[in-house]
């Protein structure tokens, strides 16, 4: 009976709970998508039963994926941000054989950049901040746009008067629905490359611990010119690079707040397995290790493996590490700087809950949020033990302590644009154990796009010029400037 | 509230839509037991909504939704809006066109105080269009915070209200009865009765599980898409902004870090009555697992909060941030269902606000649908 049921474009849509122009998309670029009966003028007419069966297909498909997902989505986020922040040439000959990762890639660092915009109604204005802060080009941006339609992040809409607009619907609670939805949409596509294949599962395993990538079956089957460009790659892209001269080895500097000789170091002395082992048990960002028995914990600690802060409060002294990976994308110094300023924050917060003896802290991001409010100027409420377990925070120019009288202080954030940046990422490791949202610093552009409110980085657009050989005097000015220096 | 059902000369709301599911042959009979107060209820709701009030007619007070109980009592005409945080206010208008000696002005007024405490709206309007009603009444109805109208001052109110707005044609007769009409396929559903009363009785968390528990039966049985199905699905889905509304409001003095645990304990009516609900279902599965009826790798219990009080988080917090263009939300619906049924609507300006509003009140539909499994939620 169900093959009788004809339906069109909106009914598959409503049958699947996305967007109509998502249906398009799935159309065009899935070739098992049901034939239809009819191309009519006003569109093309399916079989409900073909359509339900294509629907039960994909659906099953997605269940499987699991988590799986999540993680592939946060890798193609990576590694994009890696090859945008890295590689000068990103039109390079090489970069063709990621193509499909490289625009899911860029479709969840889009998404990232319009999440809480709602309604987007200058498009041109978004491709423009999309150049300029994401380096994304503006065929990229299409491409790029079509597929977080086809996802259901985004949806485009006609106005009532005509007016294009983009409806955003990006997750703002929930970043894994977000990043599992592109890491579906790259697990679901037919045509991907050997190549991308490859290095996208060679990176998610390096990411959670160094590994000697000759082991992985999915660069064992490349041939040897293959592999050696996915590693270089990799390494150009700051995503993956060899612990050790012996190039057996592989971390992930843009993710592992790490230095990388002593990682070198420290793997001569632990295994693989062992280190695993660590790395599982200071999951918890900010894990108590102040009566760490096992003597690999106490090395990784003193080596500066484990990033580790010691808060000394009334409770007494206690030590709060972390993994080197946290989600957050290390590009810079600055980056680093702002993860160690979140960390420390974290460090006193636990210290606050587990170990304050006066008044525990019961939800450190109520805390957080006190601290993040303009309309309470940025300050904790006066308590006794404050000075002592907010001091590291002094130090590290985070905020200062103010006394509001005999024995009683108070704790004030100063709101540079790194500390409330540092609040927030130090939120997100206490609530979701890593940086999701927070991960590609240059979402936080978004807020250009609100009309009207910053104009600033717009303004500096410059004006394309066109290639031309330079000019002898300007060459004779170029090299005189380099003898000053 | 046991008080008047209406008036003497005004019969209660329910046969207007019984009536449209008689037969063709007794449209005589139709006419006769139509409300009296219908037409002047319209003109106040119509200005109402044209000056930006969510507006409903009838609205039933009844803990049960049944049909011809005793204690059953509606409100003629109910106007809702709320402010930037989320807070209701409500205005509530008795509608009396007849003239008749058992019509108490004094009564009215009273019941009307009495209904405005329930809404804990501030203030109330009487409208008596033949009634005279006498000085010391309308002194009354002052210290009651209760506006008493009679003869033209009614219209001169509702003049006043829409200050020369454009007509969009809301709640006007003909589209009116297109209304009614794609309602009355549901006249006996458990829908229709809970939304009718029991909603605005209770007017508290029960009414978000329970709008989308009744939703969800509807949408069990529904396989084809349909034109009056998209006006109920939308009068559903401001009802349910309402509450969403108040989980809002509860959210902000919560804090937004807390959004997540504050949606939970609000969908079983608090945090003690949560923790009270968690500590039984901890419970259960402790026995369930002791007696061997939960093994491990077998099924186990469905976790206690609704699958969609995610995706309700993420609304409400689409919403705090966005509350100029949400509390539009119930005007933008309202306008779309009297659009559906032939009204003009309301001249559209398009700015950020109304955009965000369209869209937010399109995310409001999309969980609807995604809550109850419909999959014939109307676009906006």
């Amino acid at each position: 009976m169900r093959d009788l049921v004809l339906i069109g474009i909106y009914e598959i849509a409503g049958l699947a709970g996305v967007s109509p122009p998502a249906v398009v998309n799935w159309r065009s670029r899935n070739s098992d998508f049901p034939r239809p009966v009819v191309e009519l003028k006003s569109g093309p007419i399916f079989r409900q039963g073909d359509i339900q069966v294509w629907l039960d297909r994909r659906k099953g498909t997605n269940r499987n994926m699991g988590s799986d997902a999540v993680r592939i989505g946060l890798r193609l986020l990576e590694l994009e941000c890696g090859i945008a922040a890295n590689i000068d040439d990103t039109n390079s000959a090489e970069l063709v054989d990621y193509e499909i990762s490289r625009a899911a890639g860029q479709s969840a660092r889009l998404a990232m950049l319009i999440r809480g915009q709602d309604v987007i109604e200058d498009e041109q204005r978004l491709k423009k901040i999309a150049a300029i802060e994401l380096g994304i080009h503006p065929a990229e941006y299409n491409v790029a746009k079509q597929l977080l339609m086809e996802i259901d992040l985004v949806e485009e809409r006609i106005t009532k008067q005509g007016k294009h607009v983009l409806n955003e619907k990006v997750n703002r609670l929930n970043h894994a629905d977000n990043y599992q939805r592109v890491g579906e949409l790259w697990l679901t596509r037919d045509h991907r490359s050997h190549k991308e294949e490859a290095l996208v599962h060679t990176f998610d395993k390096v990411v959670q611990s160094p590994i000697e990538v000759a082991k992985l079956d999915v660069l064992r089957d490349l041939d040897k010119s293959d592999r050696a460009a996915v590693l270089e790659l990799a390494s150009n892209a700051g995503i993956m690079d060899s612990v050790d001269e012996a190039n057996r080895i592989y971390y992930s500097p843009l993710l592992w707040d790490v230095n990388r000789s002593k990682l070198a170091a420290f793997l001569k002395t632990a295994t693989e397995s062992s280190f695993k082992e660590v790395l599982k048990k200071a999951r918890k960002p900010g894990t108590d290790f102040t009566k760490a028995r096992d003597p690999l914990v106490i090395q990784a600690i003193s080596a500066g493996i484990l990033p580790s802060y010691r808060v000394t409060s009334t409770g007494g002294q206690r030590v709060y590490s972390f993994a080197p990976y946290t989600g957050g994308l290390l590009s810079s110094d600055e980056e680093r700087t702002v993860l160690d300023k979140a960390r420390a924050l974290v460090a006193c917060l636990r210290y606050g809950s587990e170990a304050a003896t006066i008044t525990k802290i019961r939800n450190p991001l109520r805390i957080l949020a006190a601290l993040t409010d303009k309309s309470r100027n940025y300050r904790l409420g006066s308590h006794s033990e404050l000075k002592l377990q907010y001091g590291m925070l002094v130090a590290k120019q985070l905020g200062r302590v103010i006394q509001t009288s005999p024995g009683w202080y108070s704790f004030e954030l100063i709101p540079t644009e790194d500390n409330l940046r540092a609040c927030a990422i130090a939120n997100e490791l206490m609530s979701a154990g890593e940086l999701m949202g927070e991960k590609d610093p240059s979402a936080s552009v978004a807020m250009h796009l609100v009309n009207g409110s910053i104009n600033q980085p717009l303004q500096e657009v410059k004006f394309a010029r066109k290639r031309r050989p330079a000019r002898a005097d300007e060459l004779a000015d170029l090299v005189e400037r380099l003898q000053s220096v | 509230m046991n008080l008047p059902i209406s008036s003497s000369v005004s019969s209660p709301s329910e046969p207007t839509l019984k009536s449209g599911r008689r037969r063709e042959g007794r449209k005589s009979d139709q006419k006769s037991a139509r409300d009296q107060d219908e037409p002047l209820k319209l003109t106040v709701a119509s200005a109402l909504a044209t000056s930006g009030y969510y507006t409903r007619i009838n609205v039933g007070l009844s803990a049960t939704g049944a049909r011809g109980l005793g204690d059953v009592t509606d409100i003629d005409v109910l106007g809702l809006r709320h402010d930037l945080t989320f807070n209701r206010n409500a205005l509530a208008v008795t509608c009396k066109s007849g003239a008749s000696r058992s019509l108490s002005p004094a009564k009215e007024v009273f019941y009307l105080r009495g209904v405005l405490e329930y809404f804990r709206a501030e203030s109330g309007v009487a409208a008596f269009v033949r009634k005279p009603v006498p000085s010391h009444l309308r002194d009354l109805g002052r210290r009651l915070n209760v506006l008493i109208l009679t003869g033209t001052e009614v219209d001169e109110w509702c003049k006043s209200l829409t200050n020369g707005l454009s007509e969009p044609g809301y709640f006007s007769e003909s589209a009116y009865e297109n209304y009614l009409k794609a309602w009355s396929r549901l006249a006996n559903s458990d829908l229709f009765a809970y939304l009718r009363a029991d909603y605005w009785f209770h007017l508290d968390f029960r009414n978000l599980q329970n709008v989308v528990g009744h939703f969800r039966k509807l949408a069990s049985k529904i396989t084809v898409r349909q034109d009056w199905l998209d006006i109920v699905a939308l009068d559903v889905a401001a009802q349910l902004c309402l509450t969403v509304f108040d989980l809002c409001h509860q959210i902000r003095m919560m804090g937004l870090p807390s959004v997540v645990e504050t949606t939970s304990a609000y969908l079983f009516g608090g945090s003690v009555s949560f923790k009270a609900r968690k500590d039984l279902y901890v419970r259960v599965q402790q026995l369930l697992a002791t007696t061997g009826v939960l093994r491990s790798g077998g099924p186990s219990l469905p976790p206690l909060e609704p699958v969609y009080t995610n995706a309700l988080s993420e609304l409400a917090i689409r919403f705090i941030e966005r509350p100029h263009a949400a509390i539009l939300i119930p005007q933008v619906i309202q306008d779309n269902i009297w659009r559906r049924v032939g009204a003009p609507g309301l001249t559209i300006t398009e700015d950020k606000n109304s955009l965000s509003a369209e869209k937010l009140t399109q995310d409001l539909l999309d969980f609807l649908g995604m809550a109850t499994g419909a999959k014939w939620i109307p676009k906006i």
